[in-house]
């Protein structure tokens, strides 16, 4: 009978954490997506004090999120979006355009395909 | 490094209590849906033991999806025999009133090489002396002979002869042994009261100590020194 309920509770404890996981990168992956267009349009606008700003408060939600994520993703995706991230924090410290947007978009790419892998869906099934 | 130790110790840990949960089989008696989990999820969980970028999620969670198929499949087993017939396959009769039946030999693809190696392991190695020989689903060969072939039993001599008695242990490595206690219904200062009377001192230094029900006693202690003898009584 014990092990009727180990085995239950396995189960149930599988599908409540693959959702909850599921939930919890699209919901931050989404909150840090949003954060990095935040510093785009003031970064566009000209407003240099605004986008770093935007850039610190960016930063300070990777860095509160980077210990959970470290556990449900690999560890080569996590140093990737550190390093873009650090390198978009530059780039808007030096104000420099030409490089930002490039920087910006591939870290808007890391951010969007993170939780595009962890969906149910035949692509990644396959 | 470090980290590389922990996650190693945490997947071992997973995996042994996963092989308690599946149960008691021998590698020779798993069925072939069985053997195929066991296989996978030692290589599956050990993903993480040797890449310090993965996650141990990335690691415990096929393991534990496997374990739970596991479950699943054995109760579908139980319940329908033609998911039985399905994930195990059936018996095969291969030797049948001392002859080969070749087409179920060919049938199963089986050489007759493994099936004269598994009759000589069972010790029947004359073809005409076997009533049946099965092939199993967890590929072990059943071989059953006829019975003027098969060893001599008391009772085809009509012999009278004592049951066999369980022997339970009542001390193991210096420590008292629950198990064997209650079954035996002794108590710890009668065990050592006569440890003492067998010239052992110090139950802490008796390695084994086994009694059965009919009072055979066999006491080993560290140094080697054994005493095996019968209680006219039966009990300490």
């Amino acid at each position: 009978m014990l092990k009727k309920i180990m085995i239950f509770a396995m189960f149930i404890l599988l599908i409540l954490g693959a959702l909850l996981q599921n939930a919890y990168l699209e919901e931050t992956f989404a909150s840090l997506s949003s954060q990095v267009a935040a510093v785009e349009e003031a970064f566009t606008a000209g407003d240099h004090s605004a986008a770093r700003s935007r850039m610190e408060e960016l930063t300070a939600s990777w860095d509160q999120a980077q210990a959970a994520l470290s556990s449900l993703l690999q560890h080569e995706e996590i140093d990737n979006i550190k390093a873009e991230m650090l390198g978009l924090a530059a780039l808007v410290d030096t104000d420099d355009r030409d490089d930002f947007f490039v920087t910006s978009a591939r870290l808007q790419y890391y951010l969007e395909h993170i939780p595009n892998t962890d969906r149910v869906c035949l692509e990644n099934i396959l | 490094m470090f980290n590389i130790i922990i996650k190693t110790v945490i997947v071992y840990v997973l995996i042994v209590f996963s092989m308690r949960l599946m149960g008691k089989k021998q590698a020779g008696q798993l069925q072939p849906y069985e053997l195929v989990i066991t296989l996978i999820i030692a290589e599956v969980a050990s993903t993480p033991m040797d890449s310090p970028g993965t996650p141990l999620l990335y690691g415990l969670v096929p393991a534990i999806t496997l374990l739970l198929i596991y479950y699943f499949f054995s109760f579908l087993c139980l319940k329908s025999k033609h998911v039985r017939l399905l994930l195990c396959g059936k018996p095969n009769i291969l030797i049948h009133n001392g002859k080969l039946l070749v087409r179920e030999i060919r049938k199963i693809g089986y050489s007759l090489n493994d099936l004269t190696e598994q009759l000589r392991i069972s010790g029947n190695t004359n073809i005409a002396n076997i009533h049946y020989a099965i092939l199993e689903t967890n590929g072990q060969l059943s071989v059953l002979p006829y019975a003027a072939f098969c060893p001599v039993t008391p009772n085809d001599m009509a012999l009278d002869i004592h049951e066999e008695t369980m022997c339970s242990a009542l001390i193991l490595d210096g420590k008292f042994h629950e198990q064997g206690m209650q079954r035996l219904h002794a108590d710890e200062k009668k065990v050592v009261k006569f440890l003492h009377t067998m010239g052992f001192n110090d139950y802490r230094r008796v390695f084994i100590f086994t009694l059965s029900d009919t009072g055979d006693v066999f006491i080993q202690d560290r140094d080697e020194n054994v005493k095996s003898l019968k209680l006219p009584t039966g009990g300490i």
